[in-house]
């Protein structure tokens, strides 16, 4: 299970997480070996979560209950993996139909930034 | 639904006797009666059994794809911290729908939608907002004459 807020995302079948750090890096001129390089930050992690809406009567009212929380409010998300809940902003949401699936299992995606 | 009738208010009633079958009845007071309804307002809504841009289905849709994407500032901050977020704005929902069409007519329709007008999209959901058509791209492969991919591409617009 994945939570965002306390709102429960339904049918979570997979998670990316891409994390990066700010890094310097600048070139020592005569430098045989190599640069001067100091990590400078966090960029914090950018979590990507998928799944699918199934059975559900209601799926666009279960898709605009997770559209409705792209609202700039920073909230705790929890993936329930083992690791701790990170503060973050959702951001993008998608919504796939597909005929293979049926218009009311559509699929999601919602894009979540860490912040602090 | 409207709620039952609110009886308020108050009723005197008196019965004053004069004489052997003589009676007066009087009844001072007043006697209110407020009849109030509560009500809910629906938006007409259509809810097709495929999408569709203003009167027009689309033929034998195979995806429906609803983007809603948002631009976020970050701002770092030194120390290893994590950075602060912002949402600066959301520019819209984007739509792509991808399906076949065996007639030329149907295509000729959905390529005259890209005329820069707002339209109206009903997801089969019953969800539906304005849009603007941006792409219309036809298969022109002759292996297709007859079940021709066709892919449109909208953006949500006021």
């Amino acid at each position: 299970m994945v939570t965002f807020g306390g709102y429960r995302l339904q049918h979570v079948s997979a998670i990316q997480s891409v994390g990066s750090r700010v890094i310097h890096d600048r070139l020592v001129p005569s430098a045989k070996s190599f640069s001067y390089r100091s990590d400078e930050t966090a960029g914090g992690r950018v979590v990507t979560v998928s799944g699918q809406i199934r059975d559900d009567p209601d799926h666009a009212l279960r898709l605009e209950e997770i559209r409705v929380r792209a609202d700039d409010t920073a909230r705790p998300l929890d993936l329930e993996d083992g690791s701790s809940a990170i503060n973050a902003k959702l951001g993008s949401v998608e919504a796939v139909w597909t005929v293979e699936e049926g218009v009311e299992r559509p699929s999601y995606s919602a894009t979540f930034f860490e912040t602090s | 639904m409207v709620a039952p009738d609110v009886l308020a208010g108050s009723l005197f009633s008196a019965v004053v006797f004069s004489g052997l079958g003589l009676e007066n009845v009087t009844t001072p007071g007043t006697l209110t009666v407020i009849d109030e309804g509560k009500g809910a307002e629906f938006a007409w809504r259509r809810k097709p059994s495929t999408p569709m841009i203003d009167d027009l289905a689309l033929p034998h849709v195979l995806s429906i794809r609803i983007s809603d994407p948002a631009t976020m500032s970050d701002k770092k901050v030194q120390g290893g911290a994590l950075p602060r977020r912002k949402m600066v704005g959301k520019p819209g929902r984007t739509v792509e729908v991808e399906g076949w069409s065996d007639s030329q007519t149907e295509i000729d329709a959905f390529d005259a939608l890209r005329d820069g007008l707002r339209h109206a999209f009903y997801h089969p959901s019953g969800d539906s907002f304005g849009v603007l058509v941006t792409g219309f791209e036809p298969s022109r492969s002759v292996d297709e004459y007859n079940r021709r991919a066709y892919r449109l591409s909208l953006v949500e617009a006021n």
